[in-house]
């Protein structure tokens, strides 16, 4: 059905009846009228669901309330407004115990009733669309693959676990670093899970005074505390038959960490204040740009509560580890950018590319997003050329440079370079990942080629 | 000649209508379809004394003697009405069937009149 319009239903034998309401229902261009003669006739085009439905009490082939019953069975969410030749209370009670939602008397006024109560139906049917619709939006928005977006192997893998994640209620623990989507990501699999028709609450841990963080998640009844003026339902109960995603738990208090994991083990909470304990059926997922293993081995975690929240792991990779990500994303904010601000479609040149290409995006997605963002609104034709992207990261940018003169010598040892500051001077990793050996990187440290800290010069590495 | 007195009007139909000639051509044609064969099956039904039948078809004619205003009529499909539904003086039945009959058949007739149908 139309999300505008309003379909009406009219049932009724009576054929000079039936022309003058659909003639006065059709007054209102809102209203999309089709008129039937007989049950029959309706019940076929029942599958159709229309908002409203109007029908003659009295027809040759039934009764107004068998054909009430068929039409809640059929098309539950149609309104019924039953049309009758008398006034009649028993019937009128027994058809509203039925689920009629009116009683029209056939008089003189009929009409004019009859409009009300569809003006009045009309809204709450309107308000109900709404709502659909918008829940649809959510759900298209949270799409996978419209969500979060990338063909990388790695974020094919990402993409699966997701999924696997989604046709689950295990415990969910994203991690990734600052910008690479694990917010987007937890949304994404509340609106593709069962529970997608109940809350996603979102807690950023990090965000919330630890004194408060416990009112927040648990509630508090009221005089609980100074400043407690009423009862309020804490996060776990509002998200209750739904997620509840918290962002940064790394940053959570020790202290808190064990009444959470009490609250997870006994899936109840109990309001500061109160000692009644509510039973709670909440999906968590977490999220933490730290290792929680670390902070674990350095007692900042419990690792009960690391272990009861581990559950399906998800890894966010950095942008600089699917950079045949970085175009296609890129375009898409691009796209995302110009359709919102109603622009005229862009596109990246041959060089604005390669200068996305070449960059470490220490901001991830966010931060290309911003670049992006920018650089339409500064392109001044429909081509956005490298000039346009105005990058300002603090992180030495290796690749920004003009490479054309470098020698391969001085181009090998800036590349390293960059992977060294872009990855916290981790030597193994660094050379893990461009495939050299370990020995060669601390050698060339040694001879001053490459800096272990950025604007440092080196003093003693092995 | 002097025009007969007619048995309908139109204030109704016209108020509902606000304006729209069409539509009150559309329901008069509706009405000089339907209606007369409604009358008919009740005439018949009374003749086999099927009361629920005639109870039916008086119901179904009652609306648009209303919406017509059918003056002459309007006492009479009631009394048919309740009568053929409770099953009482059902011995009165047939002379108000039969006028109801009449009328509709004058009134179709007046309506053929004056709208060249």
């Amino acid at each position: 059905m139309n999300k505008e319009l309003i379909s009406i239903f009219i049932v009724d034998d009576d054929l000079v009846y039936s022309a003058v309401l659909a003639h006065f229902l059709s007054l209102n261009p809102d209203f999309q009228v089709k008129k039937f003669t007989s049950a029959k006739e309706f019940v076929k085009a029942v599958h159709e669901k229309p908002d409203i439905v109007t029908l003659d009490y009295s027809l040759p082939d039934t009764t107004g309330d068998h054909l009430l019953n068929q039409v809640k069975i059929l098309s539950p969410e149609t309104k019924v407004i039953i049309i009758s030749g008398q006034e009649d209370i028993k019937i009128a009670i027994d058809l509203f115990k039925k689920g009629a939602d009116d009683y029209i008397v056939k008089d003189d006024d009929a009409q004019e009733r009859l409009w009300l109560a569809v003006r009045s139906l009309q809204e709450n049917i309107m308000l109900k669309k709404e709502i659909a619709c918008l829940k649809q939006e959510v759900v298209q928005k949270y799409n996978f693959q419209k969500a979060i977006i990338g063909n990388s192997a790695v974020m094919k893998l990402v993409f699966s676990l997701m999924e696997k994640a989604s046709t689950s209620n295990i415990t969910v623990s994203v991690t990734g670093e600052t910008g690479t989507g694990k917010d987007l990501v937890a949304k994404a699999i509340h609106f593709n899970s069962e529970r997608k028709k109940f809350q996603f609450v979102p807690v950023n841990v990090a965000a919330i005074p630890r004194d408060l963080l416990e009112s927040e998640l648990f509630g508090h009844e009221k005089g609980a505390f100074t400043g407690a003026t009423g009862r309020r339902i804490g996060k776990f109960e509002e998200a209750n038959k739904g997620t509840l995603f918290l962002d940064e738990i790394g940053e959570m208090d020790i202290n808190m960490q064990a009444k959470l994991l009490r609250v997870l083990q006994e899936q109840e909470v109990s309001r500061v204040g109160s000692n009644e304990l509510i039973k709670i059926n909440t999906r968590i997922i977490v999220a933490t740009h730290r290792n929680l293993q670390e902070q674990v081995k350095k007692g900042k975690f419990r690792e009960d509560l690391y272990y009861r929240l581990l559950g399906l792991q998800l890894p966010l990779p950095p942008l600089r580890e699917r950079s045949n990500d970085i175009i296609l994303i890129a375009k898409h904010f691009t796209d995302q950018f110009c359709h919102e601000n109603n622009m005229g479609r862009k596109y990246l040149n041959a060089d604005a590319k390669k200068k996305l290409m070449l960059y470490a995006f220490p901001g991830n997605i966010r931060e290309l997003k911003s670049i992006i963002d920018l650089a339409c609104l500064m392109s001044d034709t429909e081509e956005i050329k490298i000039e346009d992207l105005q990058i300002h990261s603090k992180h030495n940018n290796f690749f920004n440079n003009n490479t054309e003169n470098l020698s391969l010598k001085q181009y090998t040892n800036q590349l390293i370079q960059h992977y060294l500051d872009v990855n916290d001077y981790d030597v193994l990793k660094v050379a893990d990942m461009l495939d050299i050996g370990k020995s060669t990187i601390y050698r060339m440290i040694n001879n001053n080629e490459l800096k272990l800290y950025r604007g440092v010069e080196n003093s003693v590495h092995d | 000649m002097t025009k007969e007195k007619r048995l309908y009007n139109l204030d109704r139909l016209n108020e509902i209508a606000d304006g729209d000639n069409d539509f009150i051509i559309e329901v008069i044609g509706v009405f000089l379809v339907n209606v007369p064969a409604n009358t008919k099956e009740m005439v018949d039904a009374c003749q086999l004394k099927a009361w629920h039948g005639v109870y039916f078809m008086a119901h179904k004619i009652k609306a648009s003697i209303d919406l017509f205003a059918i003056k002459a009529l309007q006492e009479d499909i009631r009394f048919i009405t309740h009568n053929a539904k409770a099953l009482t003086n059902t011995d009165l039945l047939e002379d108000k069937v039969n006028f109801v009959y009449k009328t509709i058949q004058q009134t179709v007739k007046q309506m053929q009149e004056d709208f060249n149908l």
